[in-house]
């Protein structure tokens, strides 16, 4: 613990990197896979190939990942925003699949009978139902993107990742210990963000 | 081709040795699923009915998550050692979240006129939810285990990193050794087994889903 | 309202963290900047830093991308030009990125063979350092004591009595296991009671918590004297060497020549015990930072003004 009271001046920037890194990313892969997400709902015969292709993706292992990127898009932060977009889609997909899909088609029928258009439907019912499944979706990729943006430090990206590694390479513990305890709290900082846009989205079970 | 002649080369030197690491990677995998299922699910029911303590929960295990795992089993390791038990408890707290997440928002959003109707035609609360709720919640709570599956299936290429063994072991060599050839030899059986989980909860899926 | 306000806060704070973001990597091009890499161990990140602080001492602009994760990375981003100069090994040069199945036993071939290999993607190799970072074998004394284990071949003699703990790559290359079980095939066998892989990073936990007797060490780790452990001796001559060098793109060296003058100077600096000691200030008690460790160094051998 000392290191990250004796040192925030050292700490601090590594956070916000990682903080840039994991809403940038995060942004742009809500940006595909929400899209993503409805089309293959809907068209059901697209859901097994590209959920199952996602699914690869994210097995691909992120070392191997970068090495590869490397000679095209070189060190640093693009690629690995590229990576963590692409291991986020299997989580927000799925979810955003399962949500649309979770909805109880009586809702879509009643709202059918009350005489909505498609557009209606959609924009009217289906999202605002299927928010709050998306959002589980986007709290869990959202930790994953903080977890796996540490690998960004092995591809000189920086983040949290250069202050946890030191500490494994040099048996510094207390920069293992001022890491893990700085990503804990951007993700308990990220899910209280998380927590006030569901209130928003969803005010009947508040 | 030249990779293809060692993998070749590999295997008919090594199969005994790649069969040992796939079935440490399958059982370790299985293992920490099942624990993390029987861990999550019934909390995930339970903080759906305790709503005001539910967020603490999940971001209690969220944050081991996030945690890299190397850096958590080596600050632990004093604790846990090395080897199969420190592999698998991280694997656990890696496939929690999805499971808890998604078990904890598919109880919490069923219309409470359901659980008020089977409580009126006399129902016990654990009838209800194994009868009424269950039932109900199964999609979006599929879907937490199927991600989780993967993550676990994945992630499993690191418990090499501590002694625990697996299909990871070739994929770390590959990558330090810029060998496509051990690469390949890791990765492939990986992504294997994530589609091979993935076809299977699919599976469960459709049968589950209301759109039918 | 509200829900649009919060809404279009978001949109803001994210749309401003990518501008911020994308905006930053632009760098002028006037005058020659090198970019120095290293990967993440100890020893290769401070020899990093230290060709970094020469070149920044001859006036030279110098971008820092040290710590990278390992070989693959790092290589890469040389070959593509993301870095100019890093330090590498021969042993690595000739293994890993010439694929040379045959270990290389001596210094001066080795280096001859990466120097003509290298050629293809317009990379020099400068001076090696003398130190050799080349694998060995470390055990507790206690335990050492106990077997009566001082070399390779005693170790072969005690194998199927004792645990192995190995970072990655050391089960399949040929100066590895595969290697010395053919050489000690009819005397041991060098086959373990039981062996296991574990992180490169964290190589010497299992041998300090007792769940491995012996331990796959590198020449140069401060841990050896450090911890006060037993090195065994190679009697069977069997590992290849691994001297460390200066790996440059070659346009970036004809660009400066005297770059080649200033890390040659340093080369015949680091000896193994050098290395060691400067190791064990950063990974042992002392917990010095990089950056001080390697300055100190060059200042104290007067490489660079201080």
């Amino acid at each position: 613990m000392s290191y990250l009271f004796d040192h925030p001046d050292k700490v601090m920037p590594f956070f916000w990197e990682h903080v840039r890194l994991t809403f940038t990313s995060l942004l742009i892969a809500l940006c595909i896979a929400l899209p993503l997400g409805f089309v293959i709902a809907k068209y059901r015969k697209l859901q097994a190939p590209v959920t199952s292709v996602l699914g690869i993706i994210y097995t691909i292992p992120s070392m191997a990942l970068y090495a590869a990127l490397i000679p095209y898009t070189g060190l640093g932060k693009t690629t690995a925003m590229i990576g963590l977009v692409a291991y986020a889609q299997m989580i927000l997909v799925r979810n955003v699949v399962a949500a649309i899909q979770g909805i109880d088609p009586m809702m879509i029928e009643a709202a059918k009978g009350m005489g909505m258009s498609k557009r209606q439907i959609v924009f009217r019912i289906e999202v605002p139902l299927a928010v709050p499944v998306v959002l589980a979706g986007i709290r869990v990729a959202t930790v994953s993107i903080i977890s796996i943006g540490t690998v960004a430090a092995w591809i000189g990206a920086g983040g949290l990742g250069r202050l946890i590694y030191q500490g494994l390479n040099h048996d510094h513990t207390g920069k293992i210990v001022a890491g893990t305890v700085t990503i804990a709290l951007l993700a308990i900082g990220a899910d209280l963000l998380f927590r006030i846009v569901e209130k928003i989205f969803s005010p009947r079970t508040a | 081709m030249k990779v293809i002649d060692q993998i070749r080369e590999y295997f008919e030197g090594n199969s005994p040795v790649f069969f040992a690491n796939l079935k440490t990677h399958v059982w370790l995998s299985s293992f920490s699923m099942i624990l993390a299922m029987l861990v999550c699910i019934p909390l995930g029911i339970w903080i759906s009915r305790r709503l005001k303590i539910a967020n603490y929960i999940i971001n209690a295990i969220n944050i081991f998550r996030v945690i890299p795992s190397l850096a958590v089993l080596a600050l632990a390791m004093p604790l846990l050692g090395v080897g199969f038990a420190p592999a698998a408890a991280a694997l656990t707290l890696l496939a929690g979240p999805p499971i808890l997440i998604n078990t904890y928002i598919a109880f919490r959003e069923i219309n409470p006129a359901v659980k008020e109707a089977a409580y009126g035609m006399g129902m016990t609360p654990m009838q209800t939810i194994w009868k009424v709720e269950l039932p109900l919640a199964l999609p979006v709570m599929l879907a937490g285990i199927r991600t989780a599956s993967v993550e676990i299936i994945a992630s499993a290429t690191l418990a090499v990193l501590i002694g625990g063994g697996g299909l990871g072991s070739y994929i770390i060599n590959g990558v330090s050794m810029m060998s496509k050839s051990y690469l390949l030899i890791g990765a492939v059986p990986v992504a294997m087994l994530a589609i091979l989980s993935e076809i299977a909860f699919s599976l469960l899926q459709r049968k589950t889903n209301y759109s039918h | 309202m509200k829900k649009r306000s919060w809404l279009s806060l978001l949109v803001v704070v994210a749309l401003a963290t990518t501008l911020a973001a994308c905006g930053k990597d632009k760098t002028s091009k006037s005058d020659l900047t090198i970019t120095v890499g290293s990967k993440d161990n100890t020893e290769n990140n401070l020899i990093g830093e230290m060709y970094a602080l020469i070149l920044e001492d001859m006036g030279i602009k110098v971008k820092r991308q040290l710590s990278l994760g390992g070989t693959a990375p790092t290589f890469e981003a040389l070959k593509k030009g993301d870095l100019d100069l890093y330090p590498e090994y021969t042993g690595t040069g000739l293994g890993v990125m010439l694929e040379q199945k045959e270990p290389e036993k001596d210094s001066a071939k080795a280096l001859e063979k990466v120097r003509e290999g290298f050629k293809k993607w317009n990379l020099e190799w400068l001076n090696p350092a003398s130190e050799n970072a080349t694998y060995g074998f470390a055990m507790k004394k206690e335990t050492a004591e106990k077997y009566g284990i001082l070399t390779y071949s005693d170790l072969a003699a005690h194998s199927q009595d004792l645990v192995l703990s190995y970072p990655q790559e050391f089960d399949v290359r040929e100066d590895g296991i595969p290697g010395l079980q053919k050489v000690f095939a009819d005397k041991g066998g060098f086959k373990f009671k039981k062996q296991f892989q574990i992180d490169y990073s964290l190589r010497y936990k299992p041998l300090e918590n007792n769940e491995s007797d012996v331990t796959v060490s590198v020449g140069t780790d401060g841990q050896i004297a450090g911890m006060g452990l037993q090195l065994l001796k190679d009697d069977v001559g069997f590992f290849p060497v691994y001297n460390v060098a200066p790996l440059i793109r070659k346009e970036k060296l004809d660009a400066e020549p005297k770059i080649k003058d200033r890390l040659d100077a340093l080369a015949p600096l680091l000896t193994d015990a050098a290395v060691q000691t400067m190791n064990w200030k950063v990974d042992g008690p002392d917990k010095k930072e990089i950056e001080d460790v390697a300055k100190q160094f060059l200042v104290d051998n007067k490489l660079i003004k201080e």
